[in-house]
C-alpha cells in the first residue's frame, strides 16, 4: 500500500483519498469557512492563515512513509473534512485524528471513516492497538469513539493545547483482538 | 539531543548527552542489564552489539527540541539513561529513565528527571510533563509518585516490551502549576 496514494470509496458518495498539492487551496477555503467551528479543538486553525500553509501541511505529508497523514474526506466529490493515521512502529501502534465540516456533521461519516482506518491498521498494517484523543469537551468526537468501540482509558489533564490554552485530553484505546470481536459478521 | 546538556546530580553524579565514543560503555551496561531491561523496553532488543549502539548516538541529532540521548554518569561509570522527549505541539514532554542494577536505590533517576523537568517547564515553556510505566514496573512508578506527577490511567497493551510482548501503561501527568507547588 502507498501511504500517500490511498484512495478509499466508502459507500454512499464517501471517498476518502490522499491529499495532492493541487488540493491546497479547497483545503485551505474549507478551513476558512469553518473556524468559529474549529476553533475550539484544532490548534492548526489559527496558524492556517493562507494556501500557502495548507500547501506546506500537504507536502509534510506527502513526505511522510511511517504515517498516513493527510487525507481528505470528500463527499460528492467535494473536500468535507480530514482524517489521518499517525504510526508509532515502537509501539506499534495508531492514533487516529479527524474533523469534519459542520454542514456535513451528523451522518456518520467519520465514523465509517475511522472504521476503515482500523480495518486498514489490524488487518494490512498488522498494528497492536488504536488510540483517540479527544477534548473532554469534544462531546462529538467522543461520540465517534463510543460508536467505535474505543474504551475510556484516562484522562491527561491539560493534554492538549488549542488557542485559548489547554484542554483535558480522554485518552481512548481500542485492541486488535476487540476491533475482531465487533467486525465479526452477525 | 542538546549538546550542551550538562547536569551535576551530586555525589559526583552527572547527567550528560551520549557521545560516539560512549557506544561500548552504552552497549555493555544494556547487554548486562538484558533480563531486567527487556520486561520494559523493546529497544532493548535492538541492542544487539556495539554498532547499534553507535547508530543510536548518531541518530540522537541536535534538533533544538528533546532532551533525549543522555546518560547518567557517576565519575567514569555509565549508570543508566535519562531523557525528555518534547512535544512541540502541545507543550508536553515525555520523561523515560533507565538504570543499572548496580545504581538501583541512590535516587539517580529521581534527580535527573527532576533537573530535566525544571528544565523542561523553565526554559523550554512547557505546561505538562508525562511518564508511561509499566503497570508492574513498581520501580518505575514510586519514580514517578517522588516526581509529584499524578496517576491519570491505564493504557491498555500501549507499551512494547522485549520479545515482541505488550504491557499495560499506567499514565502520570503534571500539569506546571503543580509542579511550582512542589518546589
Amino acid at each position: 500500500m502507498n501511504r500517500n496514494q490511498i484512495y478509499w470509496d466508502l459507500g454512499d458518495r464517501v471517498v476518502i483519498r490522499s491529499y495532492t498539492l493541487d488540493d491546497a487551496q479547497a483545503l485551505f477555503d474549507l478551513i476558512d469557512a469553518n473556524r468559529d467551528h474549529l476553533r475550539p479543538w484544532m490548534i492548526w486553525e489559527h496558524t492556517t492563515k493562507s494556501v500557502d500553509d495548507t500547501r506546506t501541511f500537504i507536502q509534510s505529508c506527502l513526505d511522510e512513509s511511517v504515517s498516513i497523514e493527510g487525507n481528505g474526506i470528500w463527499v460528492d466529490g467535494e473536500l468535507a473534512g480530514g482524517i489521518g493515521l499517525d504510526i508509532d512502529t515502537l509501539s506499534n501502534s495508531g492514533e487516529i485524528g479527524y474533523w469534519l465540516a459542520k454542514p456535513h456533521e451528523g451522518r456518520g461519516i467519520i465514523t465509517r471513516a475511522c472504521e476503515r482506518f482500523f480495518d486498514v491498521a489490524f488487518d494490512e498494517l498488522g498494528l497492536h492497538r488504536m488510540e483517540l484523543q479527544a477534548a473532554s469537551g469534544n462531546l462529538r468526537s467522543r461520540a465517534v469513539a463510543g460508536r467505535l468501540g474505543m474504551f475510556e482509558e484516562g484522562v491527561a489533564r491539560d493534554g492538549i493545547r488549542v488557542a485559548d490554552g489547554y484542554l483535558d485530553s480522554i485518552e481512548y484505546g481500542i485492541l486488535e483482538d476487540e476491533w475482531r470481536a465487533r467486525r465479526v459478521p452477525t | 539531543m542538546r549538546p550542551d546538556l550538562h547536569i551535576e546530580l551530586g555525589g559526583g553524579a552527572v547527567l550528560r548527552p551520549y557521545t560516539p565514543a560512549d557506544a561500548d560503555a552504552l552497549y555493555g551496561l544494556i547487554d548486562s542489564n538484558r533480563v531486567r531491561l527487556a520486561r520494559w523496553f523493546h529497544w532493548v532488543d535492538d541492542a544487539t552489539d556495539v554498532t547499534s549502539q553507535t547508530a543510536y548516538i548518531a541518530s540522537r541529532v541536535d534538533d533544538g527540541r528533546s532532551l533525549d540521548g543522555n546518560g547518567i554518569w557517576v565519575g567514569e561509570d555509565l549508570a543508566g539513561g535519562c531523557d525528555l522527549m518534547i512535544n512541540g505541539s502541545d507543550d508536553m514532554g515525555e520523561l523515560g529513565f533507565w538504570l543499572d542494577e548496580a545504581f538501583v536505590g541512590r535516587g539517580l533517576v529521581t534527580r535527573a528527571a527532576q533537573a530535566l523537568m525544571a528544565r523542561g517547564y523553565e526554559s523550554e515553556g512547557l505546561h505538562r510533563m508525562q511518564l508511561r510505566a509499566g503497570v508492574d514496573n513498581l520501580r518505575s512508578r514510586a519514580v514517578a509518585k517522588r516526581l509529584g506527577l499524578r496517576e491519570e490511567g491505564v493504557l491498555r497493551g500501549a507499551g512494547k516490551v522485549g520479545g515482541g510482548l505488550y504491557v499495560d501503561l499506567v499514565i502520570y501527568g503534571q500539569v506546571v502549576d503543580d509542579w511550582r507547588k512542589t518546589i
